[in-house]
């Protein structure tokens, strides 16, 4: 027989201790949802199951001792750390789940400036990580617009990625060793090494497993050097998207990795004021770093390179300079956002998908086309538009972004009129053109109704990972897998 | 017919640039011209509370004109194409024009912005409403709208909260005046500074539709001489002298906003309230 809610918390409060187990009524509400749900939370709107708990882990021991009774009661629970999830991975879909709350694991564990690592608990904040590397003359090289708000456990939870990607790699390309607790409470250490050919490569098991299997405890990173003074900015205002998409190909494939390679259509480059130097034109970014000679040589290969395609006209670097030093998202950021959707009714929100260069631009082009000719509110619409961010020898990404008027809904209804439909549309197209529906957010809870399709015949690999690892079920349900 | 002008200007964004900008800044030629450009939100703030007096007059069947107007160059047009978008009947750009030396710097100069306004206000616009922010961002002063005022002969309200529509001639005004806010019904014309209160509104966002009927509309661009600054019947007025600056930029340095700080000890939440208590207790903080 299932525990009732007070059964739950007084259990936990005997593994933990009373001060870890949370019961506050509004932190239990504002645990029960991600930044999905931004515009029911301003309006103090929760409408999903209130969690029975928040537990604050102290450590990987005791997380082991809550997930072994947890899985023994067949109790949903959520793993989180920083919160900033944007696609419903936190939200608790479950009656009286747990949450599972690591951001007081915040202990730097080591810099190791030798073999360039760092190993930190689950919830140290990327930007306090980063911080102490730096103090090294060393870096991460992640650097997501989440850096002020997202910890390690969860960026690498959501195979999260970074604004240098294009250099430094996505957080899969960076973890070098894990630390993870299974639901029976078994804790698992990947250990730190280059590289090695002993099967499998089991780190992705964990890595991108958005607390579906495992609760992440401790991560280790590669580290690079730091060295900005070699920064390296160009930007181009051109007349195509399709040109643009060319162009980064052509950088990529001829083997240039600029750490920032960006392209914005002119709806997505105006909410960032490049209309106010580049008109009614697309925008072409990038940035080479590195040692001296490296990023000069980068630098000027791409400079050859755009000098091709004479509708280029290269603009003032500062502004690119300037821009991209003030694009991360800190608390104050999420706060302005929420006073703005708030007085204004106007919210946003973004849809990222990735595709080969051959069909990235038919992605972008198609989906545009039917959000304008099919969407049913598309006359609330402010803004519709996206960019690339993330490129690579293959392919790139798509970060669809749209803005609307939030026109006679409730609260709670406007997620359902307005993201949902859209998101369907782009995820829809980018599956017909042979793309991935997620490049870097995780699937979340709202994006599982095409897990199978996004997988194909493999899903059955992804399947056998949740039978295996998490047979009760109780790892944050509804979150990429779909509920059955 | 109520007839308003909202006046605003576009600042750098303020969030976009820190002290390493500033530091580096030459100060006779301060160039921010890299950052990106917003409505100063005072301004703002004014922008959207005529809108929603417009809105209101023209649900009651109640004619009103609405006009939005700035001095600068081109990269305003922006702006005011925005305005447009969101149902703005006019748009103006005062143009400065391609001669700084030909005019007085506008720069910090209220006294020469405040006479293109009222000459503008005077001689082509014939409003009876005026709305600015109270201060201007950068510059902040805070001398413009009651200089505006004293030109037109018109009573000037400031640090204005909420305003509205009473009559085609009066208007309901709420301003702050310290800690207490002030409600007055007052008849036009009238000049309304918008000030900073907790409820200031953002300006409305145009929907794409209308964005594109606003590309169609047409910015009214005028020029210095358009207002009797420079203009042939004036030739004789030395209007750099006239309408100078009466501020100058001196200096730039950082204001020292260091706070201390000091850390409740204590075992659990009982024994820091506990310490917190003692400690406004003993500086006498205690109400």
């Amino acid at each position: 027989m299932a525990l009732t809610r007070n059964a739950i918390v007084e259990n936990l409060k005997k593994i933990v201790g009373e001060n870890r187990v949370i019961t506050d009524e509004q932190v239990l509400k504002e645990s029960s949802h991600d930044r999905f749900r931004k515009f029911e939370s301003i309006f103090g709107v929760y409408t999903l199951p209130i969690p029975a708990a928040v537990v604050k882990l102290k450590d990987t021991d005791q997380t082991s001792e809550v997930l072994k009774f947890l899985n023994a009661n067949k109790i949903n629970c959520v793993p989180r750390t920083g919160g900033s999830a944007t696609e419903g991975g936190l939200e608790t879909i479950v009656e009286n789940s747990v949450v599972l709350d690591g951001s007081e694991m915040k202990q730097i564990i080591k810099i190791d400036p030798v073999s360039m690592l760092a190993t930190a608990q689950c919830g140290v904040n990327l930007e306090a990580l980063e911080n102490k590397a730096r103090e090294q003359g060393l870096t991460t090289g992640h650097s997501p617009q989440s850096k002020p708000l997202a910890m390690m456990g969860g960026l690498v939870a959501t195979r999260s990625i970074g604004q240098f990607s294009t250099l430094y790699g996505a957080i899969e390309d960076m973890v070098v060793g894990l630390e993870a607790v299974f639901p029976d409470g078994t804790v698992t250490r990947i250990k730190n090494v280059p590289r090695r050919a002993c099967g499998p490569d089991i780190r992705h098991i964990i890595i991108g497993n958005e607390g579906a299997l495992c609760y992440i405890t401790e991560v280790t990173v590669k580290l690079f050097k730091f060295m900005p003074e070699n920064n390296r900015f160009l930007g181009y205002a051109l007349d195509s998207m399709e040109t643009g998409f060319k162009i980064l190909r052509e950088v990529m494939t001829t083997g240039y990795r600029p750490s920032i390679a960006r392209l914005y259509d002119p709806p997505d480059g105006a909410q960032h004021g490049f209309n106010q130097f580049a008109g009614d034109r697309c925008v072409l970014i990038f940035m080479a770093e590195g040692p001296a000679p490296i990023a000069e040589a980068t630098g000027r290969g791409i400079e050859d390179i755009v000098k091709r395609y004479p509708e280029c006209e290269p603009v003032d670097v500062r502004i690119i300079e300037n821009w991209f030093n003030n694009l991360n998202w800190g608390p104050e950021k999420v706060a302005q956002e929420r006073e703005y959707i708030r007085k204004n009714l106007n919210n946003g929100f973004t849809t990222e998908v990735s595709g080969n260069w051959g069909d990235i631009y038919t992605i972008y082009e198609n989906a545009l086309k039917r959000i304008t000719e099919e969407f049913a509110h598309a006359d609330d619409l402010t803004m519709l538009g996206g960019h690339s961010s993330h490129s690579y020898q293959t392919g790139t990404n798509m970060y669809f972004v749209y803005d609307y008027n939030v026109v006679d809904c409730k609260p709670e209804e406007e997620i359902n009129k307005y993201h949902i439909p859209i998101n369907a549309i782009i995820v829809e197209e980018t599956l017909k053109a042979g793309g991935s529906m997620v490049h870097h957010h995780g699937i979340g809870k709202h994006r599982t109704r095409w897990t199978r399709q996004e997988h194909g015949s493999a899903y059955v690999l992804l399947k056998a990972l949740k039978d295996t690892f998490d047979p009760n079920k109780i790892m944050n349900t509804g979150t990429i897998y779909p509920v059955e | 017919m109520m007839k308003a002008l909202v006046c605003f200007k576009t600042i750098p964004d303020p969030d976009m640039f820190g002290n390493q900008e500033w530091e580096a800044m030459d100060i006779h030629q301060p160039d921010l011209s890299f950052v990106k450009r917003i409505f100063n939100c005072f301004d703002e703030s004014g922008l959207e509370i005529a809108l929603r007096l417009s809105g209101r007059a023209k649900a009651s069947d109640l004619p009103f004109d609405l006009q939005a107007l700035t001095i600068d160059d081109v990269r305003a047009d922006l702006f005011l194409r925005h305005l447009l978008a969101v149902q703005y009947d006019r748009a103006v750009r005062i143009d400065p024009g391609p001669d700084p030396d030909l005019y007085p710097d506008l720069r910090f100069n209220a006294l020469a912005v405040s006479f293109l306004i009222a000459s503008y206000i005077k001689s082509l616009g014939e409003q009876n409403l005026v709305i600015l922010g109270t201060r201007g961002g950068i510059s902040d002063n805070g001398q413009t709208g009651p200089l505006v005022a004293e030109r037109l002969g018109w009573p000037c309200i400031r640090d204005v909260s909420e305003v509205d529509f009473v009559s085609p001639h009066s208007l309901r005004v709420s301003s702050r005046t310290d800690n207490t806010i002030m409600t007055q019904t007052v008849r036009l014309p009238l000049v309304l500074t918008i000030g900073n209160a907790p409820e200031s509104p953002f300006l409305r966002v145009p929907t794409l539709k209308q964005k594109l009927k606003a590309a169609k509309k047409k910015i009214e661009v005028l020029e210095f001489p358009d207002l009797g600054m420079g203009s042939e019947t004036d030739q004789n007025i030395d209007w750099k002298t006239a309408l100078k600056n009466d501020k100058a930029l001196t200096d730039l340095g950082l204001r020292n906003r260091g706070r201390t700080c000091v850390f409740v000890e204590g075992k659990g939440p009982q024994e820091k309230a506990e310490g917190l208590y003692k400690l406004l207790d003993d500086q006498g903080l205690m109400p």
